[in-house]
């Protein structure tokens, strides 16, 4: 049993000893993997180390996972609108992730259709105005309805 | 027998290619799957210009970043693709390859340990493979999804590189990311718990017969009002020692070492 562990122990040590493929070396390949993450993944990806950090700031991530799942993407005249009311990330943060969660609540499998998507915008304008608006508060007091649950 | 793409009869082309991969094992494969891996597309098209009919229809394309394994992998995905220059097929039999290629690509990885995907990435990636990498960089990211900091850290073998006060800034800033993440830490801690002993001050026992002597050589410990008061906190054997030795003789080579 021993000796058993002692050969794996020396093989673990020729396997580090092979040059490693360094996903920071990769910066392309590297994107198209966070591409595909969610945005809890996105978050977590963010905290990795700084290299990641960078990457996960950049907006074109953000607006690829907010649109990630509808059928055709939304005209290009969406994309500078919503970069003037905060950007991608903003947009998710604020809007597109609560409506998701409250969408997964309900039904089993997700549906993510254009009427989500101009909802999520619609809801992300309100957000921008009652900021500008309202004093500087962080956060839009009429979308508190997103976060807490509502009895109609 | 020419290795020429302009073949009139695609679906039952005997054209093969070689390929030779990084530790020289050689590889037969059929043009169409070879064609899907841009860079070896790109190298034969560059033959192609060159004097190719002299050389004859024997070119051996060189992969030398490429291990046989991946290679073997890499070509049994290519296979399972729609061939680019195949007769179109109706739709059940499209949806019968389609569903084929679903459950070969959950047979594939299920299999995979997670160290291969990166070298299959690499591979697909220096072959530019577009339709493997695809898949791959789906699988890898299907696999650190849900996955913790330090997973994914150890993972990919990256250094934390941030400030401890940077790092719990970022990671406050993005808490909401971290609910439901599964904590790896938490059950490597968890099992690196189980595995550790502590050691416990019995306090002092008295009658013990005979008392232990130290070596007249060890050092008794500092105590500066009179040096043969015995006061180290802890002491170990030092003498007729049997240690723990990797190879199968001792390191003398004596029947016994100490």
């Amino acid at each position: 049993m021993v000796k058993a562990m002692r050969q794996m122990k020396v093989e673990e040590k020729e396997k580090e000893k092979k040059p490693k493929f360094q996903m920071n070396d990769h910066i392309d390949i590297l994107i198209e993997v966070l591409k595909r993450l969610d945005g809890p993944s996105l978050g977590v990806a963010a905290c990795v180390c700084r290299l990641w950090c960078t990457l996960t700031r950049s907006d074109s991530l953000w607006e690829h996972l907010c649109f990630r799942h509808v059928s055709s993407p939304p005209p290009s005249s969406v994309r500078p609108v919503v970069v003037a009311l905060g950007g991608y990330k903003r947009l998710y943060m604020v809007c597109v992730r609560p409506v998701l969660s409250r969408l997964r609540n309900s039904d089993s499998e997700l549906v993510w259709t254009r009427d989500e998507v101009q909802l999520s915008l619609s809801l992300f304008c309100v957000d921008y105005y009652e900021r500008r608006l309202g004093g500087g508060a962080t956060s839009a007091s009429s979308l508190m309805f997103l976060c807490n649950p509502v009895n109609v | 027998m020419s290795n020429t793409s302009e073949n009139p009869n695609p679906s039952s082309s005997s054209a093969k290619m070689t390929l030779k991969t990084s530790d020289n094992e050689l590889f037969e494969v059929e043009e169409a799957v070879a064609m899907k891996f841009c860079t070896v597309k790109q190298y034969f098209e560059d033959e192609k210009d060159s004097d190719v009919a002299a050389r004859g229809s024997t070119t051996v394309i060189p992969l030398p970043n490429v291990h046989s394994a991946v290679l073997t992998m890499l070509i049994s995905y290519g296979k399972k693709l729609p061939q680019s220059n195949a007769v179109a097929d109706n739709h059940e039999e499209e949806e019968t390859k389609k569903k084929e290629r679903k459950k070969y690509e959950q047979g594939l990885l299920k299999n995979l340990m997670p160290g291969e995907l990166l070298d299959l990435i690499s591979a697909a990636n220096y072959l530019d493979f577009k339709e493997g990498l695809e898949f791959f960089n789906q699988a890898l990211a299907d696999h650190i999804q849900n996955k913790s900091v330090e997973y994914v850290r150890k993972f990919f073998g990256i250094k934390n590189d941030y400030e401890p006060h940077e790092e719990e800034k970022y990671r406050e800033e993005y808490a909401w990311a971290f609910e439901g993440i599964e904590c790896w830490l938490i059950g490597e801690l968890k099992q690196f718990m189980a595995k550790t002993k502590t050691l416990d001050i019995a306090g002092t026992l008295l009658g013990i017969k005979p008392a232990l002597i130290v070596a007249s050589f060890s050092v008794r410990g500092l105590n500066s009002l009179d040096s043969n008061i015995l006061k180290p906190e802890m002491i170990a054997p030092g003498e007729n020692i049997l240690a723990a030795w990797i190879n199968a003789i001792g390191p003398t080579g004596l029947d016994s070492n100490t």
